[in-house]
């Protein structure tokens, strides 16, 4: 059970880097838009359309 | 009538427009053989194809969104972008100096608008890149670092069929908006992460930790516990603090007394070193209220927000003259007492004034809901937001925004407006009368075990009936049942204000509709034709009208064309010789020698004749005419099977009233005629429950005066901020539809609230009679919370709703 005291800081400290990492992307404006990158996603690159057309 | 024919005609062509997939009822064609429904859609398919870029229809095809039409574009230079007084205002420049300038944009409707817009740059050297916010509409545009000039991107945005309208980059209400989502989102954050890990260590101590790893454990919970105390349960107190301040209670008290004493006991528990707490329970609940708020907030938010009367000026461009007497686009924002514009044949009128040069028709429809357009001469007034259907006139401008006579409506509505108390939600009445009970029970068991001497016992009882009844599902459940509702209403197609536009929606008894622009379509249609003789030229009437005012853009030219589609299929495309629009008179040409004319005569009834004249005779007479909806005779009589009351409240006509109401079947109590927009206001007072539809300026002040109203017409901006309920496409149809949804969405309310009053009554039984542990307690509270959840998903399902009608 030792082991545990390690552990439980080592889990704190990841909680803790984490959140923070997400308080620092919302404070960024990362969060701001939810609806359009999810969109945006569904575009194939242009340069892949061409090499695709080249192969066809 | 006319629409079923429409109709009809385009079930026997069966065609497409190849742009928006829409019907087509009036073909518009191209070289290439492809159909449009409207000339704005052949321009845009023209660029696209222009700019290589027909990927678009790939994605249009694999999105399932409806489409609209898009509105016939007009030319426009936007040269006023490129003022740098204007600039001044409106643009911002980034870290690397690059101007950036937001555009809200009419018209996105699906994926492919999206990926249209972001390519924009590809085909316009000047352009950095273009961000879009799918959900307001909102595109951000980079120049390059060299150009700092807009009017090319705007002219590019509008010829692709969506009109920008600038932002202003110091928009102090939508910088507190992001603000305020970022803080909520903060907040959620941190409470899901310290919930979390709280949840680890009390999964610990239920399995039974005890000792040095016990104390340790609630030690570590106790600290995670602090930020959602201290930071994020801030808006609960807040909120309740200010209900306390105006010496009433909300929903947030016992929220904020509930978290606050939970956590007091649970740190003195721990201090003392018992492991009893109730570190999760807070966590947990604190994390499902502020989710389900936040929520309520995004589907109340999807709109973009501005003030009606400069909305309603933006979506054009005005032409000034200057006092060098040259022409100059100009912002409406810049239109000044004394200017001199010129107001174009279809466009309304952005500010009050003279007319100084010309005459012409004005549609007053907006102002007083009278059908029929007036004719208007030299020297008279004319009033901003009315239509200009005749030709083109110049006007000294004499007042402007909020000095005008409809900024006034606008005024006086907003003034009843925040005098109106918003109504309580039934929620808060309840939670009022609840919080009270408990505050007094637990009061009252203090007192008795003081009495009995048993205090520590009397006060953790007390404790463990507060937080066990706190609450939660009526937090939690409440408003994701009006997030649901408003989501699902947004889908098909109508945009709601606030949450409390369902509530009133769902009490609503007596519906009110205005005539012109609500129950009619509000433009011209071709209602009687009287055929004199035939043409001496061998072509029929049709072709002659069809070929002489194809190229014409004035709206009564339109109707023409639509009609001589419509009632002829072998239209001829006849080649005209001195073919002349002369603005507001007609269209002159001559076609195999004989001279012809297209223009309007006066008449003395309600319609608006206009004649085919051949050599001097007049050989067809047209009356044209406001006429009904083809889907409102069936939609009053659905309503009127769910007995609701029906009225028509309307500016125009009494013959023209009478008319319509006889259509519908009204009884002649139930319509009103000539109405003044006081009058509508006034009237409107007299009954409970009312629910007002109109088509959003001229019914600003009916709108103000009864419970909650519907707009269907004009641009978004302009008829959420005078009514509480948007929708898209003029579609009264779906009226039943969102009367359907609120009452569902209160039934599921009401249903939530009886599970929760029974579920708190039986545990406020057990805690006080001390059967009730924080185990029990800490297993029971997300029970109810799951209980009630599903209770909503099942109330709101979309099921109930997408048998009636799915746009």
């Amino acid at each position: 059970m030792e082991v545990i005291t390690i552990l439980i800081p080592f889990a704190i400290a990841l909680g803790v880097s984490f959140l923070a990492l997400f308080i620092w992307a919302t404070k960024n404006g990362q969060f701001d838009d939810l609806d359009t990158p999810s969109k945006r996603i569904l575009f194939e690159e242009d340069n892949n359309n061409n090499i695709k057309r080249k192969e066809v | 009538m006319e629409q079923s024919i429409s109709q009809d005609i385009s079930n026997i062509y069966g065609l497409q427009c190849d742009h928006c997939a829409l019907p087509v009822i009036t073909p518009y064609t191209n070289d290439q053989g492809d159909n449009f429904c409207c000339r704005g859609c052949l321009t845009v398919f023209s660029i696209i194809k222009n700019h290589n870029l027909q990927n678009y229809y790939n994605i249009q095809k694999a999105d399932d969104t409806p489409r609209k039409a898009v509105n016939r574009i007009q030319e426009k230079q936007y040269s006023y972008l490129d003022d740098p007084l204007f600039l001044q205002d409106y643009v911002h420049y980034n870290l690397n100096s690059e101007a950036t300038l937001s555009f809200f944009l009419e018209g996105v409707h699906c994926i492919a608008c999206l990926w249209l817009i972001e390519k924009i740059p590809t085909f316009t050297p000047e352009i950095k890149s273009v961000r879009l916010n799918f959900e307001n509409s909102v595109a951000t545009i980079t120049l390059k670092k060299e150009f700092t000039l807009f009017s090319k991107v705007a002219s590019a945005l509008n010829n692709l069929g969506y009109p920008p309208t600038p932002l202003r980059s110091d928009d102090e209400i939508k910088k507190l908006q992001q603000k305020e989502e970022r803080s909520y989102l903060l907040r959620i954050g941190v409470a899901a992460a310290c919930m979390m890990n709280i949840m680890l260590y009390a999964v610990g101590l239920y399995a039974g930790a005890q000792g040095v790893i016990g104390s340790a454990f609630s030690f570590i919970a106790l600290v995670f516990c602090i930020p959602i105390v201290t930071y994020c349960a801030q808006p609960f107190y807040t909120s309740s603090i200010k209900a306390i301040v105006n010496g009433s209670i909300n929903i947030d008290t016992p929220l904020s007394i509930a978290i606050v004493l939970g956590f007091i006991v649970s740190l003195h528990n721990v201090i003392i070193g018992t492991e009893a707490h109730y570190f999760d329970s807070i966590a947990t609940l604190t994390f499902l209220i502020l989710f389900s708020r936040y929520l309520l907030l995004k589907a109340s938010r999807h709109n973009y927000q501005r003030s009606g009367l400069n909305s309603f000026l933006t979506d054009s461009s005005i032409v000034r003259r200057s006092s060098e007497n040259q022409l100059e686009e100009i912002h409406p924002s810049q239109i000044r007492v004394g200017d001199t514009i010129l107001i174009s044949p279809g466009s309304s009128l952005p500010c009050d004034g003279k007319i100084i040069k010309g005459s012409s028709e004005i549609s007053l429809a907006i102002l007083n809901g009278e059908s029929k357009a007036k004719k208007h001469h030299k020297g008279m007034m004319v009033f901003m937001g009315t239509i200009n259907l005749g030709s083109a006139i110049e006007i000294e401008v004499i007042s402007c925004a909020e000095e005008t006579k409809l900024g006034k409506i606008y005024a006086a509505a907003d003034s009843i407006d925040k005098k109106k108390a918003n109504i309580t939600l039934l929620t808060d009445r309840i939670s009022k009368f609840f919080v009270a009970a408990v505050l007094a029970t637990s009061a009252l068991t203090i007192l008795t075990f003081i009495f009995l001497g048993q205090i520590e016992s009397g006060i953790n009882r007390a404790l463990a009936l507060i937080i066990i009844t706190c609450p939660c599902a009526l937090g939690l459940a409440t408003p994701l049942t009006y997030s649901r509702i408003m989501n699902l209403s947004a889908k098909m197609g109508a945009l709601l204000k606030s949450e409390y536009v369902l509530e009133k929606l769902s009490r609503a008894k007596n519906i009110f509709f205005d005539k012109t622009g609500t129950i009619t379509t509000g433009d011209y249609r071709v209602a009687r034709v009287k055929r004199i003789r035939e043409a001496s030229a061998p072509y029929s009437i049709e072709s002659i009208i069809f070929s002489m005012e194809a190229n014409s853009s004035h709206p009564v030219a339109l109707t023409l064309i639509d009609w001589a589609k419509l009632s002829s299929a072998t239209l001829e495309n006849i080649p005209c010789t001195n073919l002349c629009e002369n603005l507001g008179k007609g269209v002159t040409a001559s076609i195999d020698g004989t001279n012809y004319e297209i223009r309007s005569s006066p008449s003395d009834n309600e319609f608006l004749k206009i004649i085919l004249v051949e050599d001097g005779k007049v050989i067809t007479e047209m009356l044209l005419k406001d006429t009904i909806k083809d889907n409102t005779a069936s939609l009053f009589e659905e309503l009127n099977s769910k007995n609701y009351n029906l009225f028509i409240a309307s500016g125009d006509q009494p013959s023209q009233v009478r008319e319509v109401a006889a259509q519908l079947n009204l009884n002649k109590t139930n319509w009103r005629s000539s109405m003044s927009p006081e009058e509508k206001g006034e009237w409107v007072e007299q009954y409970p429950n009312t629910l007002f539809i109109g088509d959003g300026v001229n019914d600003t002040l009916a709108f103000s005066k009864s419970s909650t109203s519907i707009a269907v017409k004009g641009s978004l901006e302009v008829s959420l901020s005078s009514s509480e309920i948007y929708l898209k496409g003029s579609d009264i149809e779906l009226i039943p539809h969102i009367l359907l949804m609120a009452k569902a969405g209160s039934k599921t309310i009401k249903r939530n609230l009886v599970f929760s009053i029974v579920y708190n009554i039986l545990g406020a039984t057990l805690a006080l009679f001390g059967i009730l542990g924080p185990l029990e307690a800490a297993i029971l509270m997300p029970l109810s919370s799951l209980t009630v959840l599903l209770s909503t998903l099942w109330g709101t399902r979309e099921s109930l709703f997408i048998n009636r009608k799915t746009l």
